[in-house]
């Protein structure tokens, strides 16, 4: 849930104009996109740690929904990706499944699973992201903390979105684990969250779009949507997922995000 | 003196507002139906159980907890399938680097998917699962102490319960009858056991080295007169359980998709030392033929320096294991598993499946079949024979087939 967390996130700008700063204007679209999504990433350090409880909806092409209550924990590490642990409480067989995932700059991110009715913990073999995250539209990589040297960049365009005005820019994956060719994005001009995302496959033909909606200030400076949604434009079938109850700054213990705490975290 | 009680109460008052009490309650009911499929050689017929699992969680502020997790298990044939299993009944402290339970608690420790030799706490319930997969409630006194990313556990173990097998003549029972137990030590299964392990993360790198030492928890069968029959004594099967000291070692590499896989263990039981590993690979391919199926790969093998002469079916078996995860909103599973001897031909085959229904309930299908030499049974003699056979182990169990229908209802 990196992605709803991280991306997003901005602190508010100081102008509320959309006009982009001077300090871009002689960059090259390549430095010109990497500055932006450096920008991004800058806006929400210090935010240290963060929980929510999320919703996801998965509807199939012929509509049908099935549905699971997580809970989401983030914590924020200097120097190196962040620390993921979402915790299932519905569908009911899967209750007390817990996914815990430290992403990485560089290196393949690690990730944990608890087995419940083992009382197992499973470090898994994680090279590659691209795999659905429990049945839904999402990835793995969608949902993991998307650290800027993960990518290079190149700035498109700013144009007309729904929040006023955005920057677009291109992200292409440096690591083959991905499972797209490129994802577009559009970042807010002023507050440097993301709006919208299309994912293109590997044969670049659009494979999913994914757009945010309620974006809402916490803490006072980091910006979180309260719904993302992703749409398969392949397949048809979607993922909605809902984030309510966000709190910044919380007591999280760096203990809980281990194996041993993957045991007893509740 | 005033002063410092009223801060003494400010104290107590302080705890008790910010002590958050969350309790958390599930349960399940299942339906298990069998069906053997090989009913005239071996004279099964259908049998159904009924399932129930009921789970209790609660926290006192962040530093205390409370779980019990109690499953029951009702057979209409099979009287050993008969069973409340206390899986879990305990209380945790934590403080600091330090934790604390007491109670009734099922550990898990291992890497390896086939057969997990390093495991050994909790008595394994054959009867509620011949694979083994289910296991007994043990009582404990558990510390453990964490540092970075190691522990350190120490465990007081006070008594234990004998494994469950089924029931004479029903799934995967042995030919005998099973009789009353017999111990090496003479606080029998009451003796006060101990073990210790340590586990630690380097990088890509796990290690676990643990010992244990105490009533084994899975016996050595040996045939004589028990109770029973119709002259009050009858030949069957005496489980003894011998005083055992056990160290093992376990490791996981991950590298790219692939987990190599460690367990070895060196045991001392009735007066003699033995040794026994398991290891492998588990390699995960993900988005199989341009789905969304996800495939995890498993090939291990199986050694036990006491070869034949090894009382368990893994003594030099190679296991393969296809996992295949579909990835689709109802989480389908399946687990395709074989076993094989070269030595004497004999292989196991399972199945293991799941999905979703609906949002409270799930459905498994599950099955096994066991490939051995065929059982030629004439006269007594043969069944001992049989018995003691030291490689066609799975012969008395060549005509116990079975596919299962399971289905889970949550609340």
């Amino acid at each position: 849930m990196k992605k709803l967390i991280y991306i997003v996130a901005c602190l508010a700008a100081s102008t509320s104009n959309a006009l982009m700063p001077d300090s871009y204007k002689d960059l090259s679209d390549e430095e010109k996109g990497l500055a932006i999504a450096k920008e991004a990433s800058r806006r929400d350090d210090g935010f240290m740690s963060n929980q929510f409880d999320m919703k996801m909806l998965i509807k199939n092409s012929n509509g049908t929904e099935s549905e699971r209550q997580l809970r989401v924990k983030n914590l924020e590490v200097e120097n190196d990706g962040n620390k993921t642990l979402i915790i299932f409480d519905s569908p009911q067989d899967q209750r007390g499944t817990k996914v815990l995932s430290f992403s990485h700059k560089l290196e393949p991110d690690d990730q944990m699973i608890y087995l419940p009715a083992l009382n197992r913990v499973k470090r898994i073999a994680s090279n590659n992201r691209s795999g659905p995250f429990a049945g839904s539209e999402f990835s793995y990589e969608d949902i993991t903390s998307p650290e800027v040297e993960k990518y290079t960049y190149k700035y498109l365009k700013t144009e007309d979105c729904a929040s006023g005005s955005c920057y677009v820019i291109e992200l292409k994956p440096v690591n083959d684990t991905s499972g797209y060719k490129r994802q577009v994005v559009w970042y807010d001009a002023n507050d440097y969250y993301v709006l919208k995302t299309d994912y293109y496959d590997k044969r670049d033909s659009l494979l999913k779009t994914l757009v945010y909606t309620g974006y809402k200030k916490y803490a006072d400076s980091f910006w979180r949507a309260d719904k993302a949604s992703m749409e398969n434009l392949q397949t048809g079938k979607s993922t909605l997922l809902i984030a309510t109850d966000w709190q910044f700054k919380v007591d999280v213990s760096s203990e809980d995000f281990s194996s041993n705490g993957l045991q007893r975290v509740r | 003196m005033p002063t410092r009680k009223k801060n003494a109460l400010a104290v107590i008052g302080l705890i008790f507002i910010s002590t958050q009490v969350r309790a958390e309650f599930d349960a399940s009911i299942g339906y298990e139906a069998r069906v053997f499929t090989e009913k005239k050689f071996s004279g099964l017929g259908e049998s159904a159980a009924l399932l129930f699992e009921i789970d209790y969680s609660t926290s006192i502020g962040d530093n205390q907890a409370g779980d019990a997790k109690i499953d029951v298990l009702y057979d209409e044939i099979d009287e050993n399938r008969r069973f409340v299993n206390v899986a879990e009944l305990k209380w945790s402290y934590y403080a600091g680097q330090w934790e604390y339970r007491l109670g009734v608690d099922t550990v898990f420790w291992g890497v390896v998917e086939s057969e997990n030799i390093v495991d050994i706490i909790n008595p394994r319930n054959i009867a509620a699962d011949p694979e083994g997969d289910t296991k007994l409630g043990q009582a404990m006194i558990n510390m453990r102490y964490s540092f970075g990313s190691s522990t350190v556990d120490a465990y007081i173990l006070p008594g234990f319960r004998e494994p469950i097998y089924a029931d004479f003549g029903e799934i995967l029972s042995p030919l005998l009858p099973i009789g009353e137990a017999t111990y090496e030590s003479s606080s029998e299964n009451q003796r006060i056991d101990s073990a210790v392990r340590f586990a630690t993360i380097m990088g890509d790198l796990d290690i676990a080295l643990s010992h244990f030492s105490g009533n084994s928890r899975v016996p050595i069968f040996k045939s004589g007169l028990i109770n029973g029959g119709v002259d009050g004594v009858r030949l069957g099967l005496i489980p003894n359980y011998y005083v055992i000291d056990q160290t093992g070692l376990e490791l996981q590499y991950l590298s790219g998709n692939s987990a190599y896989k460690l367990e070895a263990i060196s045991r001392h039981e009735d007066s003699e030392r033995y040794a026994a590993a398991v290891f492998g690979i588990e390699y995960t391919s993900t988005g199989v033929l341009g789905t969304k199926v996800d495939v995890g790969w498993v090939g291990e093998y199986l050694f036990d320096d006491r070869g034949n002469e090894a009382p368990g079916f893994y003594e030099h078996d190679y296991a393969v294991a296809a996992r295949i995860n579909f990835n689709s909103p109802n989480s389908a599973i399946a687990l395709l598993k074989a076993v094989y001897d070269p030595h004497s031909g004999e292989t196991i085959f399972a199945l293991e499946s799941s999905f979703r229904f609906s949002q409270n309930i799930l459905i498994s299908f599950d099955s096994q079949f066991i490939d051995a030499k065929e059982p030629e049974i004439q006269k007594f003699s043969d069944v001992l024979e049989l018995l003691n056979s030291d490689d066609d182990k799975l012969s008395q169990f060549n005509h116990h087939d079975y596919i299962q229908l399971r289905v889970d209802f949550y609340y």
